[in-house]
């Protein structure tokens, strides 16, 4: 069946498996919010909707959208766009779930934006995606 | 013979003769001239379609507002979520103005917030019902 759990354990999964991605923030890979003391940068990722599509009285596919972003606190973007990168290449490359089959997975836009906290700038680069699933 | 010039049979010529009783040609001595409705349906389909996008954009902002839990603080993001046009037929449900700049935040997270998504999950409920609203006006075209 396709919890919740099965699907962020996938996309998890494709996220820690990419060299490129590894390379900028190692295995500092969180769902939702990063534990308290990590260092940056860092990856966040996050199921932002997920709504069923049924066809001829049946259940025939989930659409979910997932957010995927790194965050930086230096002064410069760069870091964050290469993890960004690295991150559209590691969803768009498709991964497998258990109990289901990933039916498509489509960089739907950009996410981009500045945060200031405490005197910090931190920067948020990232992507939303369409995952279209099906149960096996 | 008469009859029949500019048609190529009797067939033919029934079918001119039952175009033009219906109003879709018109007669010109031994021949017709089909009328196009394709200016009538064009101009439809731009101001039919473009009034479902904005009732939709309507829809998902109203959505959109409603999954924000209102805060204590006087300005609250769900009364500033308003529908901008940007385009015939395109139009951008916008979540912030005035006060309330925090939407991105509230949507996409904070360094020590989980993001509460409010935006992109109202344009996925009212997804549906823009295809079905939209598609039933142009089968009435």
């Amino acid at each position: 069946m396709l919890t919740a759990t099965v699907v962020r354990e996938a996309i998890y999964g494709a996220l820690t498996s990419s060299r490129d991605l590894s390379a900028v923030v190692g295995n500092r890979v969180y769902h939702a919010v990063a534990p308290e003391n990590a260092s940056y940068p860092l990856v966040i990722f996050n199921r932002q909707a997920g709504t069923p599509q049924d066809a001829f009285g049946e259940r025939a596919f989930l659409w979910q959208r997932w957010m995927v972003k790194c965050i930086d606190a230096q002064t410069s973007s760069s870091l964050a766009e290469a993890a960004q990168a690295a991150a559209i290449e590691a969803m768009t490359a498709g991964f497998t779930v258990t109990g289901g089959t990933v039916q498509d997975v489509r960089y739907l836009a950009d996410v981009d934006y500045l945060e200031t906290a405490n005197g910090v700038q931190y920067r948020h680069h990232g992507a939303l995606f369409t995952v279209a699933l099906s149960e096996a | 013979m008469g009859l029949l010039a500019g048609f190529a049979d009797r067939r033919e010529l029934r079918n001119a003769e039952r175009l033009v009783a219906s109003g879709r040609a018109k007669s010109i001595g031994k021949s017709v001239s089909l009328r196009s409705r394709f200016p009538e349906i064009s101009a439809k389909i731009a101001r039919r379609v473009s009034t479902e996008m904005r009732h939709t954009a309507n829809l998902i902002a109203e959505d959109a507002a409603s999954r924000i839990n209102p805060g204590p603080d006087p300005i609250h993001l769900a009364e500033e979520i308003h529908v901008e046009r940007e385009a015939p037929a395109t139009y951008r449900v916008v979540a912030g103005g005035g006060g309330a700049y925090y939407g991105h935040i509230l949507e996409h997270g904070s360094v020590h917030a989980a993001p509460r998504p409010f935006l992109i999950p109202a344009l996925d409920a009212q997804r549906e019902g823009a295809v079905r609203r939209t598609t039933a006006i142009l089968r009435g075209l």
